[in-house]
């Protein structure tokens, strides 16, 4: 079963004077429970292909199609709602909000969701904290940890409103790589216990073993 | 304080009729008063000059000086001011029942309604209205029920001297005692009393001048008896009698006479 | 929500440096807001609860008798004073006739203006807070407030301190008064210093108090006639305009009338001494036996006023009336009288003929025997008869109101006792609107130019009817109101330009703000939040800053306020001088001024922190994301 489906993707921007056709017609489709890694040199396009699928940026052609509803014809408030339920994110700045402890980042998304109990919410998100082995920092603001902490709490945060895919964008790349490697041990324990999908991009070949598929992309075109 | 002057001067810029003749003894108030009547009684138009000498313990002297003329036919009135410099061509109209004041410095006509009491002074314009002696006062009497009349010396002069007693409640003075010159029936001196019966004022006609065969008070002397020292001071001059000409009685003259 | 708030507060402290300065900025554009207007606030109460309230009363009824001049007299006092204190009810606290006159004051060879105010200290039952308030109004430096209403010294009087100085008297010396009573006589009165009383408020410094039945008396009100009422009421501002209008219907005056005997005066006998007023103090008491001769012959009549002044209502009488002798302009002009055909029978009087009229007036005073008018006397001659039916009666005697009212009020009949005899043009009757009412009730005005055009428009009319006005605080000082409203906008516009400058402060802010925070914005996108979630937070954010400012700004003006009011001015000839309290800035701060100040910053803060959040909002997350710094 698929639970992307993409169909003569484009993307083209404007800078300054010139178009920018950052994808050029990409077809492609992944099924639930995939392990799946976007590959290519910077500026081949993997993260504006991530951020479509990630329903952050919008298509210029083609249809995309995310859990059986396209999301190209989705006005801003639905698409801010499929992200929130259906789309966990993992940054590579890790991007945590630093007015908030661990546990706050990690409610947030849960949080946004209205009509949930306070102790749900909290249950869920320490049982997260703990399966990426910050029960301890529980308490610390973002800046009192270090890049791979961070990341870890990215993690939880992205996978505790149970989303159908998390997208990770060139997640190990702050991070050295043994701490990189953990991470990416994280995900792929994570993709197996909760069944979810997830789609990375890296352009880092050490990380690409860790995929169960990979995608090459070059030029905004895949490559075989 | 010049205003409330108007209203004296209209009641004391008075013109006797003719060839008032002579009292004979015995004489009752009522017949006094009739005389004194006669005299404010005006049938002529007026032109006039007074002067107004004021005196008030601790402020000096002020000399307020003015041009009067009256038109007979419908008793309207007009006062010019000539001094002091302050009020210089400031000036006062009436005709039938309009009552105006002009302003020299800033050009302009106040009207005074007939009910409205002028300028914050507590004079109105009915003020202006005359009322006959008889009107308001009736003769004082004694214990026994005769009226209060006696036959005095004042200088060398035979006068009458009788007291008369208001008999409505809106006049200035409830009490009033008159010296009256025998032969001739002009007051020569007056003195005004509170409702308490305190004197007030004091009034001496000093001088009387015959104008075209009236007797006018040319010179009157008002002491303030309650505030001691203060006192007032009126002469009048160069009184015509001779017709006035309509144009004078218009807003327009008295705008024109201050510029 | 509650976590929007949470997040939007923590991130107000992220730029503590940046925040704590605006703010401070914004602190003290609210202190001076509310202390601006407090003092504007604080000027109106002087004027209004301190000098209005006091010179005029809550709730304001005014009489005036004059004909043409201002003559506040009320023939009737218990009964106007009955319809006032009933209507106002529990509102009430107390009652007083407005009684003062300004006088021309003589001391030890020193004059001063004075304003003579009377208090009544004999019959007035104080509560404790009036006692404060006159204990606290009046400072005694000699004798004692009481003393007013003692009866063995001719006069008591308190003055001020000041005015005593200046008057060079001292306790038990005499100063003697010059003023003008209400009809306008001259009088003299020698009045008692029992007291001299220091007194902060400028505005008392010229007072002079008596007791109010010695000040009636001296102005020449009968002890049974009033001038204006002053009612105070407990809650003003909820009450006076309410009570005002219930007076006011409570006050619809009944017809006038004089129920009198009348017999002919025979023309010959005109050495009879004039009888054309009623009340002669010198009469003698044979007047009153002299008039029992020919009780018989003297048929009762009532005497019936109709307004011709009013010229509408004069016409209405012309066209309602049929004259069987007499021409129309002396029958209805100012000495207008028309006696019935069925009177003239009986009394076989024709047009020209002399008639007197006794009737019997409601107060015979026993205390004061100079008033003691057993039976009121006046006589007027017939103008005219007039053909009499059922509408106009038949032993009825019309009279012009100039010829009527002064004889009406100077000996006021008894109308509630009398009414059983006499005869009253019913209500249909088509000439009822042009007959003679005991007063004329003015209408209710809204404003202060409202009240004067009202009483200009009446004295035009020459109405010959004492006229009643009922007013409010509320309309008669109206101008007080807008006074402060206008001291208010004055400053609220000065502090509005304040504010702006802060406003441009809190954009800038927010827009750098926003800058420094996009990708965070772009982070919160992307996880899922919703556009008008992010805007709040901005919102939120300034509207917080906002509130610590304004409860900053409010807590430095109070202290502010505390301090100024602790600094004494010593204005003692400076007109100014009236809007200081005892020396000192008088401030009053009000919960609805300052919650509306502060409500009004709010809600401009807000407005102006919403465009740059919205922009913040707008933001695509992808772009934001991308953004570095």
């Amino acid at each position: 079963m698929n639970i992307i489906e993409i169909k003569e993707l484009t993307k083209n921007y404007p800078l300054g004077s010139t178009i920018v056709h950052a994808l050029r017609g990409i077809d492609f489709n992944i099924a639930s429970g995939d392990f799946l890694s976007i590959v290519g040199p910077s500026g081949s396009g993997k993260t504006t292909l991530l951020n479509i699928i990630g329903c952050i940026d919008n298509a210029s052609s083609g249809s995309v199609n995310i859990g059986g509803v396209e999301i190209t014809k989705l006005n801003d408030k639905e698409i801010t709602d499929i992200r929130l339920h259906k789309i966990g994110f993992i940054f590579q700045t890790f991007n945590l909000i630093p007015v908030l402890d661990v546990l706050e980042n990690v409610e947030f998304p849960l949080l946004l969701m209205k009509n949930r109990s306070k102790s749900e919410v909290k249950k869920r998100a320490e049982s997260l904290i703990d399966a990426v082995g910050l029960s301890e920092h529980i308490k610390h603001r973002p800046s009192e940890l270090s890049g791979g902490q961070r990341q870890r709490v990215a993690i939880a945060r992205a996978l505790v409103t149970n989303p159908d895919i998390v997208l990770a964008d060139e997640p190990t790349a702050n991070l050295d790589s043994a701490t990189g490697e953990q991470i990416l041990e994280l995900m792929k324990e994570m993709n197996r216990k909760e069944k979810t999908t997830f789609i990375f991009s890296t352009h880092d070949s050490n990380v690409i073993k860790y995929a169960g598929y990979v995608l090459k992309i070059k030029d905004g075109k895949m490559v075989n | 304080m010049v205003r409330k002057l108007v209203i004296i001067l209209l009641f004391f810029i008075v013109l006797g009729k003719e060839a008032l003749l002579a009292v004979a003894e015995p004489t009752t108030i009522p017949e006094l008063m009739k005389k004194i009547e006669q005299l404010q009684e005006m049938t002529t138009d007026v032109m006039a000059r007074v002067d107004l000498t004021q005196t008030k313990t601790g402020q000096g002297t002020k000399k307020i000086e003015m041009l009067y003329y009256r038109r007979d036919s419908d008793d309207s009135f007009m006062i010019v001011m000539i001094a002091p410099e302050i009020d210089k061509g400031n000036g006062y109209l009436r005709v039938g029942d309009n009552f105006w004041m002009y302003r020299r410095n800033t050009r302009t006509f106040q009207h005074i309604n007939r009910d409205e009491n002028i300028g914050g002074s507590d004079a109105n314009a009915d003020d202006f209205e005359k009322r006959k002696l008889t009107e308001l006062y009736a003769p004082s009497k004694d214990a026994s029920g005769n009226e209060i009349i006696s036959t005095e010396k004042l200088g060398a002069v035979s006068v009458f001297r009788f007291e008369i007693v208001a008999k409505v409640n809106d006049v200035d003075y409830p009490k009033k005692i008159y010296w009256v010159m025998q032969d001739k029936g002009l007051p020569l001196k007056e003195q005004s009393f509170s409702a308490s019966g305190t004197l007030m004022q004091t009034a001496y006609y000093i001088n009387y001048t015959i104008v075209e065969k009236r007797y006018v008070a040319v010179k009157q002397l008002f002491i303030d008896e309650f505030e001691k020292g203060n006192k007032t001071l009126v002469e009048i001059s160069g009184i015509s009698t001779k017709k006035l000409d309509d144009s004078l009685f218009t807003k327009a003259y008295l705008e024109n006479i201050s510029k | 929500m509650k976590f929007l708030f949470i997040i939007s507060l923590r991130n107000l402290f992220r730029q503590k440096r940046r925040n704590i300065l605006l703010g401070s900025a914004m602190a003290f554009g609210v202190m001076i807001l509310i202390i601006a207007n407090s003092f504007s606030h604080g000027i109106s109460d002087i004027l209004f609860n301190r000098i209005v309230v006091y010179v005029a009363g809550h709730v304001n009824i005014s009489i005036n008798e004059g004909k043409g001049r201002d003559l506040p007299l009320f023939r009737d006092r218990d009964r106007l004073t009955k319809i006032a204190v009933e209507t106002a009810g529990d509102k009430l606290i107390e009652y007083n006739e407005g009684v003062g006159i300004f006088l021309r004051a003589i001391g030890n060879g020193k004059v001063e203006n004075l304003v003579l105010v009377g208090i009544n200290t004999i019959s007035r039952t104080l509560t404790q807070k009036q006692r404060e308030e006159i204990n606290e109004s009046f400072k005694m430096l000699y004798g004692k407030f009481k003393d007013l209403g003692n009866k063995s010294i001719e006069n008591p009087a308190i003055l001020s301190k000041e005015k005593a100085d200046a008057l060079s008297v001292k306790p038990n010396d005499i100063v003697r008064v010059r003023y003008r009573n209400i009809y306008g006589q001259t009088q003299s009165s020698r009045l008692t210093v029992v007291g001299i009383m220091s007194n902060d408020n400028i505005f008392m410094q010229g007072v002079m108090f008596v007791e109010l039945t010695n000040l009636k008396e001296m102005m020449g009100y009968r002890p049974y006639e009033c001038g204006s009422i002053k009612l105070t009421l407990k809650e003003p501002q909820k009450d006076a305009a309410d009570v005002a209008d219930k007076i006011h219907s409570a006050l619809r005056p009944g017809p006038a009338f004089i129920l009198a005997t009348a017999k002919v005066l025979n023309q010959d006998s005109s050495m009879n001494p004039d009888v054309s007023t009623s009340e002669n103090k010198n009469s003698n008491p044979n007047t009153i036996s002299s008039n029992n001769q020919n009780a018989d012959t003297s048929p009762r009549v009532t005497l019936i006023p109709f307004m011709g002044n009013d010229e509408p209502l004069k016409k209405l009488m012309l066209s309602s009336f049929k004259l069987s002798s007499g021409n129309v302009k002396d029958v209805f002009g100012k000495d207008g009288m028309m006696v019935s055909d069925y009177l003239a029978d009986i009394l076989k009087i024709k047009q020209g003929d002399k008639l007197e009229f006794h009737f019997k007036p409601k107060f015979i005073t026993k205390d004061k025997p100079e008033f003691a008018v057993r039976e009121a006397i006046f006589s007027a001659v017939v103008k005219g008869i007039f053909i009499s039916d059922d509408s106009t009666g038949k032993e009825t005697i019309y009279m012009h109101e100039a010829l009527f009212y002064p004889k009406f009020y100077e000996n006021l009949p008894d109308l509630q006792s009398d009414s059983k005899f006499a005869f009253i043009p019913k209500e249909k009757a088509s000439f009822k609107p042009a007959l003679g009412t005991e007063w004329v009730l003015l209408d209710r005005s809204r404003s202060t130019d409202d009240l004067k055009q009202k009483l200009r428009a009446a004295g035009r009319k020459k109405i010959k009817a004492a006229t009643i006005d009922v007013n409010s605080m509320y309309e008669s000082a109206s101008d007080v109101l807008k006074l402060e409203n206008a001291l208010n906008i004055i400053t609220f516009t000065a502090v509005l330009i304040l504010f702006f400058i802060i406003l441009v402060g809190v954009v800038n802010t927010l827009r750098m703000t926003i800058r420094e925070r996009t990708r965070e914005i772009g982070t919160i996108r992307a996880i899922g939040m919703q556009k008008k979630d992010v805007l709040l937070i901005f919102v939120i954010e300034t509207a917080i800053l906002t509130a610590f400012a304004s409860i900053a700004g409010t807590i430095l003006a109070f202290i502010s306020m505390a301090g100024l009011s602790n600094i004494a001015f010593q204005i003692t000839d400076n007109p100014m001088g009236i809007l200081l309290v005892k020396d000192r800035l008088h401030f009053v701060p009000t919960f609805i001024g300052i919650v509306g100040n502060i409500g009004f910053i709010l809600f401009i803060s807000i407005i102006t922190a919403f465009f740059p959040s919205r922009k913040a909002a707008n933001l695509s997350a992808a772009d934001a994301l991308r953004h570095f710094e």
